[in-house]
């Protein structure tokens, strides 16, 4: 018996009062309609099993924190404290077999968590508003069961990786030459080729020349796809390379694939010549064999197919040796858009794969069913290729998206939705945060150290302008000092697109950047959303900011009916 | 007047905690106003069944003014010393009366027992809530040991109580057995509407909507048999704690009582259980 057992059940009258501690359970605030009459608004969390979305109750009692996200802050969040009774064990748990309490009570436990789907709704209209996914910890204690959800991007976008967990993608490698022969191997055009010792490992590899474009070796494998795989299907061919020194073969053809099938070319349209393939560029070294493999792409036609892959080692001069080694054919699983679209087309596809690419679903079990809205264009338009191998997750894909100015988030409404738009919310020009809206103090901080006002930026050798590279200087901006930055453009734009570019990048570099953090009242706070753009005009002492902020983040309090909204400088709008 | 097995009904004036009748001094009892009554919040103004949001979820502390008395002595009497004043006093009887009232105030089973506070004031019907022991001392004998030793009857003790939900309910279950269809009005006679746990629970052979037709609230049950307890926990075959707005919401108005009529209906035969609520 616990000291405590003793104090009650073993009392003498020398002792004359037992004292009992008892410990009441943390009270934690629930929100409280307002009554009678018609009711207020009442929000509520409710749980369905994820992802076949069967609804399993509503945690009345529950008491909840929402934050409202954009993707960079880590996505929308939900966290939900209810007590671990017998009702909300129900909804959250599976009965645990044999387990009872001492009344015969069923027990359950909540290893099931990973399935469940936690919604915000409310009664105005019974209807879903928010859904989030049980992706973090739950937690027991004191009497409550606490767990922390998240929304689709940011969140369960960030457990899925590109590509499917079995990889099944290397269809040939040849041949290192180890044999000391050609065999396999077809000449093309006035090539010249043999076999030497020297390769990469220290052993046998082949050299070529001849007239460059037209001379190669080349060696084939037979591909047949009888069934229609997801998405279609980009091929790899590689080798290793060590270049000639002394002759100037920069852009010349290194690596290229080709791809015949019934006796008809199918890659590369002879119409529009090579766009994957690999070429020689300036970064190259010259007389030693290169770190990593030469890669060119070639697609494959439409299933089904039995078709001849070819991968094609080009001679690059007509004296000069170009020595290959390590010769291999991938066909390597990829979530492509295909043909080019436009970026906010993108994440479509991106979701596509990770919701119905290959073993991303087990057969017969329900899908996660995320659809994407896809709102107004960008303007820019690129095919898209994520590549399994790389090991990318679909958030960082997302992420390479969100860079270039496009916007991923979860959607309101009752659906699983996401939207991919150019930009997140509304320029709010019908509204104005005033210090009426503002419930207590609060403090913004600025940050002259982020302003750059003389950029540079080179944009990567693509298939057709070779690269680009401009300059610009805001001689107005910083007072006129010149801070300046060198900036990665997006592979394969045109000088006048880099120009473009170059302009959208200075107009969010010559800002200052701005952030902070409001409890606003719950009307206005009801009225904005994460992505708006709001002007505020918010006062602290002798200090004043004035500025079309754009809204980080957004967290509702229930019980207190306050929002609490975070925000930064809008590189468009702000700081005007 | 329907109780739980083992309850009796409760005259005038009685008082029973956890099975163990008290007898209240002159002093009584603090705490149990209703909470439509209770006015700590300026903004909430007070009015019909509505009370302070505060109110409603803070955990009502009670205080209790008792004697001990011997076992077996639970007669009611007006004159709080009517004791029979020529029974000696006995330290060991007076003992086991207190030891009996410390046991009601004793250890719960776990961190979420309760035990019943049924009590009738004078012009009241009976009237009920669940309570824990106080944090702390809930027992306070004044005088001490000395006064044990005594056995003084007219010893007042001080019993301090705590009901985590602040909700007085009736000691009469009412029920209505609704047929498929039927609008009845339901009487809450008290003056406060509960919200969770709410004044109703639900039996049903079948799928069964009920809506209070008054406020427009509405929740529907689909499969059946079914029983819904008064914290909103719906236990079905085949289905689990599932419940739906109008149009399959997930969200429903759960339907509450308030003081006074409320029209209920219910679309399909079930009986409909609730207490009147202070």
């Amino acid at each position: 018996m616990t000291r405590l057992g003793c104090d009650v059940y073993d009392w003498v009258p020398g002792a004359l009062l037992a004292s009992v501690p008892w410990t009441a359970p943390d009270a934690e605030p629930v929100r409280v309609p307002a009554l009678p009459g018609e009711r207020g608004e009442e929000r509520l969390v409710a749980v369905a099993d994820f992802p076949s979305g069967r609804f399993r109750g509503v945690l009345w009692d529950a008491s909840f924190s929402q934050h409202d996200r954009a993707r960079h802050l880590g996505g929308n969040q939900l966290v939900v404290s209810a007590p671990a009774s017998r009702r909300n064990m129900r909804i959250v748990g599976v009965a645990e077999p044999g387990e009872v309490d001492q009344f015969g009570g069923q027990l359950y436990n909540v290893s099931n968590a990973v399935s469940l789907e936690l919604a915000v709704g409310s009664t105005v209209d019974g209807a879903v508003r928010r859904r989030y996914v049980v992706r973090d910890e739950v937690r027991v204690e004191k009497g409550r069961i606490s767990i922390s959800a998240v929304g689709w991007v940011g969140g369960l976008t960030s457990d899925r990786v590109i590509g499917a967990p079995t990889r099944r993608n290397l269809i040939v490698t040849n041949p290192s030459f180890e044999q000391g022969t050609l065999a396999g191997w077809r000449l093309h055009g006035d090539v010249e080729a043999e076999v030497v010792a020297g390769g990469v490992d220290g052993n046998w590899c082949a050299r070529a020349r001849g007239t460059p474009g037209a001379a190669w070796i080349e060696r084939r494998v037979v591909y047949s796809q009888p069934e229609r795989p997801w998405g279609r299907q980009r091929i790899a061919g590689a080798a290793r390379v060590k270049l000639p020194t002394g002759v100037d073969i920069e852009d010349y053809g290194l690596v290229t694939v080709a791809v015949v099938n019934g006796g008809v070319v199918a890659w590369p349209d002879p119409r529009r010549g090579d766009p994957e393939a690999a070429v020689v560029t300036g970064d190259m070294a010259r007389g030693d064999w290169l770190d990593s493999p030469v890669v060119a792409f070639g697609y494959l036609p439409t299933p089904p197919y039995t078709a001849d892959v070819w991968v094609r080692l080009h001679a690059t001069d007509d004296v000069a040796w170009t020595y290959f080694d390590d010769g291999a054919i991938y066909r390597r699983e990829n979530s492509s858009t295909v043909t080019s679209k436009d970026l906010v087309a993108h994440p479509t596809k991106l979701f596509d794969h990770a919701q119905n690419g290959r073993e991303k679903y087990t057969e017969g079990r329900p899908r996660w069913g995320i659809g994407v809205v896809e709102g107004e264009p960008c303007g820019i338009s690129r095919v898209g290729t994520w590549w399994h191998e790389d090991g990318e997750r679909l958030d960082d894909a997302l992420g390479e998206l969100c860079d270039e100015g496009i916007d991923v988030w979860d959607l309101a409404g009752p659906g699983r939705r996401v939207a991919s738009s150019k930009r997140q919310g509304r320029v709010r020009t019908d509204l104005r945060i005033n210090e009426a809206d503002v419930l207590g103090s609060f403090a913004w901080r600025l940050d002259p150290g982020a302003i750059r006002n003389a950029i540079r930026a080179t944009s990567a050798a693509g298939s057709v302008w070779g690269g680009a590279d401009e300059g610009l200087v805001d001689h107005d901006a910083a007072a006129g000092q010149v801070i300046d930055v060198v900036l990665s453009a997006p592979v394969g734009m045109s000088p006048a697109q880099l120009k473009v570019w170059l302009a959208a990048q200075m107009r969010s570099l010559t800002t200052e950047q701005a952030g902070m953090g409001l409890l606003v009242r719950w009307p206005m706070g009801q009225r904005v959303e994460v992505g708006d753009t709001v002007p505020v005009a918010a006062r602290h002492r002798s200090a004043v900011l004035k500025d079309w902020l754009r809204i980080t983040e957004w967290s509702p309090d229930q019980h207190c009916r306050f929002v609490a909204v975070t925000l930064g400088t809008d590189p468009e709008r702000g700081n005007r | 007047m329907t109780l739980e097995e083992g309850l009796v009904a409760l005259e005038p004036l009685e008082w029973e905690l956890g099975g163990r009748r008290l007898k209240l001094t002159e002093r009584g009892d603090e705490g149990l106003d209703d909470l439509a009554e209770v006015e700590n919040d300026a903004e909430d103004a007070t009015g019909d069944g509505e009370a302070p949001g505060e109110a409603r979820l803070a955990a009502r502390p009670i205080t209790l003014y008792s004697f001990v008395h011997a076992p077996g002595d639970y007669h009611v009497s007006t004159n709080p010393t009517g004791l029979d004043p020529s029974a000696p006093n006995d330290p060991a009887v007076f003992s086991a009366a207190l030891d009996e009232i410390r046991m009601a105030l004793g250890l719960l089973p776990n961190r979420a027992g309760t035990r019943l506070l049924r009590w009738r004031r004078a012009g009241e019907v009976a009237k009920r809530i669940a309570v824990v022991p106080a944090v702390g001392k809930p027992l306070a004998v004044p005088g001490g040991q000395a006064r044990v030793a005594e056995a003084d009857p007219s010893t007042e003790l001080t019993l301090r109580l705590t009901a985590p939900d602040p909700v007085i309910l009736s000691d009469d279950l009412h029920s209505h057995t609704f047929a498929a269809g039927e609008t009845f009005t339901v009487v809450n006679a008290g003056t406060f509407t509960a919200i969770l746990p709410c004044a109703w629970s639900l039996v049903s052979a079948g799928p069964v909507t009920i809506e209070n037709l008054d406020f427009d609230e509405y929740v529907r049950f689909p499969a059946g048999p079914v029983t819904v307890s008064r914290d909103r926990e719906s236990v079905a075959t085949g289905a689990y704690c599932e419940y739906y707005g109008p149009g399959d919401a997930w969200f429903p108005r759960w339907p509450l009582l308030r003081p006074g009529d409320n029209t209920i209906r219910a679309s399909a035969a079930c009986t409909l259980y609730w207490r009147d609520t202070w």
